[in-house]
């Protein structure tokens, strides 16, 4: 934790085995969050989306479904935003390339595996997506949404 | 699975959120799922005012840990106090109370199944929470 940015940030940390079924976990605990820091609840619905792609991606393919290896999510608490990152142990390194292409709708209806939407939906619902390496050497996805109060709509 | 979090006063909440989504997907009824979470939020109220004495860098952990019989849900701080443990309720009646301190303590015994409480100065206080998923109340009749 940064001792320098003090009160300006604050950290939750979730760890989570990578059982199939505990980015629920993940997406309930940071809605909560979202819900209590103000946002909207379609930011929240988005937000939601996005940390279960993630999150599901570093169960499966990050660290293979083995649910010893642990999936460890950070919620950093700013005043104007809420950075999610989801890191796994790696077993499996994700390729840069499969970070930047956008999948075609034709292409993915005649493919026998309907996946592969999961981290171009994460960069159309977050603010800013970066990927990048876990400091134990896995792969860590870093996700930012920024609060935008609305004085008239407040929920 | 944990959580760790700031001794921030409201942080439990989102804990409390998290472990009831844990314990709902673990088929634990609606109505102990409650218990679950009131029982959890004491633990960690203590843990952020007495434990860790509101210091924001200090840290809360939460461990929960599921098998067939029990749902455990372990609060550490980093403070190191021993609650006394209160008296199981039918000793309340004798007991004189004084001052409103250790409701939350009270309220914790009463609402799980077993409760038991470790410190040690330079590991800080660990509090066990234990809630049976037989509702039965025995843990014994789960076929392996």
């Amino acid at each position: 934790m940064s001792d320098a940015e003090g009160a300006a940030e604050q950290l939750i940390e979730l760890r989570l085995p990578s059982r199939l079924g505990y980015e629920r976990i993940a997406m309930d605990t940071a809605a909560a969050l979202a819900r209590r820091m103000g946002f909207a609840n379609d930011r929240i619905d988005a937000l939601r989306t996005a940390i279960g792609e993630a999150v599901t991606n570093a169960i499966e393919h990050g660290n293979q479904a083995d649910a010893a290896m642990k999936v460890v999510v950070v919620l950093t608490v700013r005043p104007d935003e809420l950075i999610i990152s989801v890191s796994d142990q790696g077993r499996k390194a994700l390729e840069i390339e499969q970070t930047k292409t956008r999948p075609h709708i034709t292409d993915a209806f005649q493919r026998a595996d309907k996946g592969g939407w999961g981290i171009w939906l994460m960069r159309e619902l977050m603010d800013e997506v970066e990927f990048t390496l876990a400091p134990g050497g896995g792969n860590q996805v870093r996700m930012v949404v920024h609060l935008e109060r609305s004085p008239v709509r407040d929920q | 699975m944990q959580i760790i979090f700031p001794s921030i006063l409201g942080y439990e909440v989102i804990a409390r959120d998290a472990v009831a989504a844990l314990a709902r997907r673990c088929g634990i009824s609606s109505e102990r799922v409650e218990d679950v979470k009131t029982a959890l939020c004491e633990a960690c109220t203590n843990a952020i005012e007495h434990g860790n004495r509101l210091d924001p860098r200090r840290k809360v952990q939460v461990v929960c840990a599921v098998d067939e019989q029990r749902f455990v849900i372990e609060v550490r701080d980093e403070g190191g106090l021993l609650p006394m443990l209160p008296r199981k309720p039918i000793h309340w009646s004798l007991d004189q109370r004084t001052s409103l301190r250790g409701m939350g303590l009270m309220l914790i015994v009463t609402l799980t199944d077993e409760v038991s409480v470790v410190a040690d100065p330079n590991d800080g206080t660990r509090i066990r929470l234990v809630f049976y998923r037989d509702p039965a109340g025995n843990g014994a009749s789960v076929s392996q």
